[in-house]
């Protein structure tokens, strides 16, 4: 019984095939685990864009050019989003332990007054909650999804934004960065 | 005759209220329908605010076009709209997208276009926002240079490879005809006896080898 020949390698198709696929592998894998969508805002470094909108209930108008001079959180939210609540509560209590010092302002996405009404009755309201009538102004921070965070420093510029609920210690290290106490 | 006149003047007068029924019903149907678009109370719908034509000038410049209107106006935002993602659908356009999100975006574009922004001024102002994930298609420049010219490379190498392997190949296999005869075959027989049989045949009939058995190499 005789064996087959074995082939010869073909070096060059070797090499040519390592040098498409090295790179494209090295790309993928460094994509791996990384959200594709989470996108580094444009806006960190600049100036926030202004805006001038009415509380939930009719109230009068807040406007960020006002607020010059103190650090500012504002927090994209929708009563329909789940991670919404969760970070509630974490941004009430922040907004009560930094009265005075820093301003929180909640700005409601693509959402109705009742429900507004519902859900801050039920879970507590700690800061202005704002509406965005036609969103423009979550068109102008770039706004993807809810819950999102901008913090913006006294000066008016965004220091850094925040995707997703943010828990205490990330709230905490983020404002200890817009009140200048970073390490 | 002049009952005739009569019953034509009942006739018009009759035809007269009801056009003037119909005239009614039909500007109440208008109202209604008026009032309908606008936003049930509390329900932050689609009455929009106007633009921030400051920070809109600050982002991207003054406007470099000219106001449009009308059917134009339609036209050069739905254009525009199809060139831009909808960030919360997945991989569509604002154009094609019917969520809140993308409507809004729209509007958006509208509301530039009649402000007399050009197309790259509003491109420009939704990235300056949402980064240039927010356009459909990436600029030609930097990292997405490898999307723009990528494919263009892989076609030339893949002619190139085409090229020299038709160049290299054995003149045999470039005519399709074999002037040189096969090389027989020395590969062991199947397991099946019956197939095996049958090779044995072919083998004495193709290469003359007695039994099918191939001959002993010499050294």
């Amino acid at each position: 019984m005789e064996r087959a020949p074995a082939r010869k390698l073909n070096k060059g198709i070797l090499v040519g095939g390592l040098l498409v696929v090295l790179p494209l592998l090295v790309l993928f894998a460094g994509s791996f685990g990384k959200d594709p969508r989470a996108v580094r805002s444009p806006l960190v470094g600049r100036q926030a864009p202004p805006f001038s909108l009415r509380t939930y209930d009719g109230g009068e108008a807040i406007s960020l050019a006002r607020l010059r001079g103190k650090p500012v959180v504002v927090n994209f939210w929708a009563t329909w989003c789940e991670p919404c609540k969760a970070e509630h509560g974490v941004l009430t209590r922040a907004a009560q332990k930094y009265e005075g010092k820093v301003q929180f302002l909640g700005i409601v996405y693509e959402d109705e007054v009742p429900r507004i009404d519902a859900f801050l009755k039920r879970y507590g309201s700690g800061y202005p909650a704002l509406m965005d009538v036609g969103g423009k102004t979550a068109i102008a921070y770039g706004v993807t999804g809810v819950p999102e965070t901008f913090f913006i420093g006294p000066d008016g510029t965004v220091v850094s934004k925040f995707t997703g609920p943010i828990h205490e210690e990330e709230l905490e290290a983020r404002i200890a960065q817009i009140l200048g106490e970073a390490p | 005759m002049k009952r005739g006149a009569l019953h034509q003047y009942r006739r018009r007068r009759v035809f007269r209220i009801l056009l003037a029924i119909g005239s009614a019903l039909l500007l109440l149907l208008s109202l209604a329908a008026r009032a309908e678009e606008r936003c049930a109370e509390g329900e932050a719908c689609a009455e929009s605010r106007p633009l921030d034509r400051d920070f809109v000038t600050n982002l991207v410049g003054p406007p470099r076009g000219r106001p449009l209107e009308g059917a134009e106006l339609a036209a050069r935002t739905h254009e525009i709209a199809l060139r831009l993602r909808c960030p919360t659908c997945q991989g569509s356009s604002v154009a094609e997208s019917p969520s809140a999100t993308a409507l809004n975006m729209k509007r958006e574009v509208e509301d530039l276009l009649r402000a007399g922004y050009a197309p790259e001024q509003i491109f420009a102002y939704f990235e300056a926002a949402y980064g240039q994930f927010v356009l459909l298609e990436p600029k030609a420049e930097g990292f997405n240079l490898l999307v723009w010219i990528g494919p263009g490379i892989l076609l030339l190498l893949g002619a190139a490879i085409l090229v020299v392997y038709l160049r290299h190949r054995p003149e045999d296999e470039a005519e399709g005809a074999s002037p040189v005869p096969p090389r027989p075959s020395r590969t062991a027989l199947p397991d099946d006896e019956e197939l095996a049989r049958w090779v044995r045949k072919v083998r004495e009939v193709a290469y003359g080898w007695p039994g099918g058995e191939p001959p002993r190499e010499v050294p």
